[in-house]
């Protein structure tokens, strides 16, 4: 009870502290939470918010797509062949630790503003942790897993279908869950430069416009996108991972 | 496990060195290091060239060649601006990350020990960190200006959120052995506190670190680019605008290589002040 008081409490200070503050700058530079929900109704009804999200939807998910369809068959190619994986981890390793936002300017420069370079840059965001954390996940299984499997028998197929894969998963849906972080942050970067439309390109032209609320309403609309994914992909891990409970 | 964090809800980090950790897979690698030593270099070289080729066949302007860059670099390197550029991009990130940290363990550990304090607050780090903070930039741009302190701000802000949530968890996770331990010693608040709950909360925060350094560079370089600030970020994309494509790709270089770099010095400083920490599963 005191818990959901302090929570309702808390939303009243903040909303009330965000009025206050933009009831006295003016409004280019803060506008009042009333005036941000107002103008995110308007941006809603008008159907400027629903083109944006689903054009930067439909960017993320066939990004998301490729990064998983590509990046965990690679991993598990990985595991299986030592000598391509001690070739390639290092790179792996690099690329992860780059900030790819820095690619977008050459993608600018070929391939101008579209879908292809878009999803080039979420990829590109996504893919390698999906990779490393798979990877992880397959080489530390504990060895006397693989060698009961081995004593009863068991072909290769079968190790893989049900000792390395299952013990995987957990892994392979930790770096997925890291992937839908940083493929929001590829999606809404490039759309910052590589679109015309898209929630990051509706952040960037209420900026050019001193539209605070309508940049306000744009921010707001992708929190509220990015917690649904996050505790969405939180549910789905616990759902597919319940032998790893208390693990 | 706690390294790749299959159960943990968010120390979620590939340990960059990739450690062994495995049983039989890993042991095999570096057995097999000595009789193919030559074999990481390989891809490497085969990328060099494809590289090479592709962009002489198919693709004769708006890509870089490394042959080309190579020819670049001592024009680069004999930049001032380049220099300039560098040097005020790596000093904001430091500097988030610095502020980040020096604001987000005292949030984390307040936050982490003081039950209304989280119910307060904790929702709002959730959101903010779930948020892609790239996000925050056009909204900085109205609050603070195309400046150096715009790009500070939302630098130092990526920093600050891994690092309260990692703290958070950490001190709400304090094993109560640890601190049954503490009291039957008859131990003070605190010396609770400097001896078992900050000290136990420390793997937490080197995962929050390795988040907020990945996170503190994008967003520094993002801001840079979209504001037009001195940095590198806008080296790369002023270059590029102007054809100079391999010495944008120095930049894209040495942006790379002090994202390694970060990682690899929070790695060190982990082996230094937290001798007891082992990355995952040993």
């Amino acid at each position: 009870m005191a818990r959901i008081l302090t929570g309702l409490l808390s939303v009243v200070v903040v909303a009330g502290v965000w009025q206050l503050i933009g009831a006295n700058v003016r409004p280019i530079f803060f506008a009042t939470f009333t005036a941000t929900i107002k103008k995110t109704v308007e941006m809603i009804a008008s159907g400027e918010i629903v083109e944006a999200f689903a054009s930067s939807g439909w960017a993320f998910l066939l990004g998301m797509t490729i990064s998983i369809v590509l990046g965990i068959p690679f991993a598990l190619l990985l595991a299986r062949s030592p000598n391509l994986r001690r070739s390639l981890e290092g790179y792996l390793y690099a690329l992860y630790a780059t900030p790819m936002v820095v690619l977008i300017p050459f993608l600018l420069a070929l391939m101008g503003v579209g879908l292809i370079p878009r999803l080039i840059v979420i990829v590109l965001h996504a893919i390698f942790p999906i990779i490393l954390t798979t990877l992880e996940g397959t080489l530390s299984a504990p060895k006397p897993l693989l060698e009961v499997a081995r004593a009863y028998g068991s072909t290769e197929r079968q190790l893989w279908a049900d000792v390395l894969i299952p013990y995987t998963v957990p892994f392979a849906m930790s770096g997925i869950r890291q992937a839908v972080g940083r493929g929001l942050v590829g999606t809404v970067a490039s759309e910052f430069f590589l679109s015309a439309t898209g929630l990051g390109h509706l952040l960037i032209g209420g900026a050019f416009r001193f539209d605070s609320a309508a940049v306000l309403a744009a921010t707001l609309v992708i929190t509220l996108i990015a917690v649904a994914l996050t505790a969405g992909v939180q549910r789905i891990e616990t759902r597919f991972t319940p032998w790893r409970e208390g693990a | 496990m706690s390294g790749v964090s299959g159960p943990g809800k968010r120390a979620a980090v590939v340990d960059p060195n990739g450690q062994p950790r495995g049983a039989a897979t890993r042991q095999t690698d570096s057995a097999m290091a000595g009789s193919q030593p030559w074999l990481p270099y390989l891809p490497g070289i085969a990328a060099i060239v494809m590289w090479e080729a592709c962009a002489y066949l198919f693709f004769p302007e708006f890509l870089p060649r490394p042959s080309r860059v190579i020819l670049a670099l001592p024009e680069v390197v004999t930049n001032p601006n380049f220099w300039g550029s560098v040097a005020t991009t790596m000093l904001a990130i430091v500097e988030g990350i610095i502020i980040g940290l020096a604001l987000g363990v005292p949030t984390g550990l307040l936050l982490g020990r003081v039950t209304p304090a989280r119910w307060f607050g904790e929702r709002y780090l959730h959101a903010l960190n779930a948020m892609p903070v790239v996000a925050i930039i056009p909204l900085s741009t109205l609050w603070l200006g195309y400046s150096n302190n715009m790009r500070l701000a939302v630098t130092a802000l990526s920093a600050f959120l891994p690092i309260a949530i990692q703290m958070i968890d950490g001190t709400r996770q304090l094993p109560t052995s640890y601190l049954e331990v503490a009291r039957s010693f008859h131990a003070k608040r605190s010396q609770i506190w400097v001896g078992v709950a900050i000290p136990a909360a420390m793997p937490f925060l080197i995962g929050g670190l390795q988040l907020a350094a990945g996170r503190a560079m994008v967003t520094g370089i993002t801001a840079e680019m979209v504001a037009a600030i001195q940095g590198l970020g806008f080296y790369v994309i002023f270059e590029t605008r102007s054809f100079h494509h391999n010495q944008a790709f120095v930049g894209i270089l040495v942006i790379a290589g002090f994202g390694i770099f970060l990682l690899w010095v929070i790695r060190k400083a982990t082996a230094r002040l937290v001798p007891w920490y082992r990355p995952a599963g040993e």
